[in-house]
């Protein structure tokens, strides 16, 4: 399971590689804008592997395969991968360390706010994910902390949505499919608690 | 990187590089000038039936439609401003009506159908009316102007442009007192154009200048760039470079030009006034809400290098905007 989360990044590092040492044409590889490309692409797969994370339960449950469930962590901790390497990208490319532009474009720049949020909602669910963190937490404490992935969705929702010019659809394709998974979540639990009352 | 687009993959950029640092009287005799002119508008009238192999072609050195090398705008120019790479030039683009990804008008455009194709004049001037591009172009008068181009994406480029000034056809059209603004606008066909199905804006594209940015030596009406045609992803048959403001303003493939006294309506201001104003000036001191200005990408190169105000040509320009509040004017 390691080995497929990992394609998109062992992909992109083929293309790199590709275009730093092989000098392939702008055509194929990165294209023109080898460091937006690079960007992109993370930022995308983090939000991807933020939707299999979320899909992974529904489907189980429809299909009655429940042995898939244990490979939400695996899928959640790659979203949180992804957001690494795309926060990192951000810094260290578009940015290079320099604090000032980013903290002016943290605090000037809706899009970069609501990444930001995004990204910090993940960092608790990605230290907590050992079964370690779930003992320490106890099982209704660390499930409601893992509420905030859907925190982090919204955000990346959002912040898709605001860094396209214009009414695109792609982003909205995301969103759409994410706020399915939401909606599913709310009726599910709402479902359980009436059960248990 | 730098190097691997100097390159260029196909050498298209060091073959080329060779026709244009030198006169052209130099390397064709007045003979051969103009039997290519006779080439040149056989391959314009029938550029449908042969579609767009010749004029690529034409980039690789075979046909080259410039007349004179215009030196307007060539001082501004640093060192450090080489000409980007053909390749990223013509598959790098942003033209939502063939997509909105980077490489979606390179790859939807190939297609579309650049003649005939007739422009309206209309509006306040005394010669209004339908004009084929032939019409309004002398294509023996073609200039080649290398300016730079910023994108308010913050990645710019160095482009070597083909065109007329746009005053010649102003001029010639002659418009009246009551015309204080020009308005321009892109076709709009759906069906030769997919991003024009979706939303993204309401098109048609439309974008304006005042009309003494219009007629200002520095705007170019375009029909080609590296000696050849236009190609089709990168406005042809017909576009406007206003090198002084962001990339969106200088509109592609322009069937109406319309003389107005009233500010016109911009696409990207209709779409978000906040973000897109009417002059949108490149200026590294008002911030845009989605992207700092200070800097941008030059395609080719790692690191950002400083955004310089109306894109360096403020010596040409700054005038026309004498006394305006820059930041309220964005």
């Amino acid at each position: 399971m390691w080995a497929i989360c990992l394609l998109p990044f062992f992909w992109l590092s083929r293309l790199i590689w590709l275009t730093c040492i092989q000098n392939i044409s702008v055509t194929d590889g990165l294209g023109a804008n080898p460091i937006e490309f690079v960007h992109d692409y993370l930022g995308l797969w983090a939000l991807k592997f933020l939707i299999i994370t979320l899909s992974i339960k529904p489907i189980s449950f429809l299909l009655h395969a429940s042995f898939l469930n244990q490979y939400r962590r695996v899928f959640g901790l790659f979203t949180f991968f992804y957001s690494v390497l795309h926060t990192t990208a951000y810094i260290a490319l578009e940015q290079n360390f320099e604090l000032a532009p980013i903290w002016e474009d943290v605090v000037n720049r809706p899009h970069i706010t609501v990444g930001l949020i995004g990204f910090l909602a993940l960092i608790p669910l990605a230290v907590t994910s050992t079964s370690w963190g779930k003992q320490k937490l106890g099982n209704t404490s660390w499930k409601n902390l893992h509420g905030l992935v859907y925190v982090a969705g919204t955000a990346g929702c959002l912040h898709f949505i605001l860094i396209r010019k214009g009414i695109q659809v792609e982003p909205i394709a995301y969103t759409v499919l994410f706020v399915c998974f939401l909606i599913g979540q709310i009726v599910f639990s709402f479902l359980r608690s009436k059960k248990n009352r | 990187m730098i190097e691997r687009n100097i390159k260029g993959g196909t050498g298209v950029l060091i073959k080329y590089k060779r026709n244009w640092e030198v006169k052209s009287s130099e390397i064709t005799s007045e003979k051969m000038f103009k039997t290519r002119r006779k080439f040149l508008r056989a391959a314009l009238s029938s550029a449908i039936a042969i579609g767009p192999s010749p004029i690529f072609g034409a980039t690789q050195g075979k046909t080259n439609i410039v007349s004179t090398q215009s030196n307007v705008g060539k001082k501004y120019l640093a060192n450090n401003d080489e000409p980007t790479d053909y390749q990223s030039i013509t598959q790098y683009n942003n033209f939502y009506e063939f997509g909105t990804g980077k490489r979606d008008p390179a790859e939807n455009a190939s297609k579309f159908k650049t003649r005939p194709w007739a422009v309206q004049i209309s509006g306040a001037c005394e010669k209004p009316g339908t004009y084929g591009v032939e019409d309004l172009i002398n294509f023996d008068q073609l200039e080649e102007r290398i300016y730079r181009f910023r994108c308010v994406e913050t990645w710019s480029m160095v482009v070597p442009w083909v065109g007329i000034p746009l005053s010649k056809i102003i001029d010639r059209v002659s418009p009246t007192s009551h015309a204080k603004y020009v308005s321009f606008e892109t076709l709009h066909d759906p069906k030769q154009m997919p991003g024009q199905r979706e939303p993204v804006l309401n098109w048609p594209y439309k974008e304006g200048l005042r009309i003494d940015e219009a007629v200002h030596p520095l705007t170019l009406l375009t029909v080609g760039l590296y000696g050849a045609l236009l190609p089709n992803q990168n406005g042809a048959p017909l576009r406007i470079i206003i090198p002084w403001k962001y990339g969106f303003k200088s509109i592609k493939s322009i069937v109406r030009i319309h003389f107005q006294a009233d500010m016109p309506v911009t696409s990207w201001s209709e779409s978000n006034s906040n973000e897109y104003g009417f002059y949108s000036n490149v200026n590294p001191d008002v911030s845009h809400p989605r992207w700092s200005q200070t800097k941008e990408r030059r395609i080719g190169e790692f690191f950002k290098r400083p955004t310089l105000l109306f894109n360096g040509y403020g010596e040409l320009v700054a005038d026309l905007y004498q006394g305006m509040n820059l930041e309220r004017w964005y």
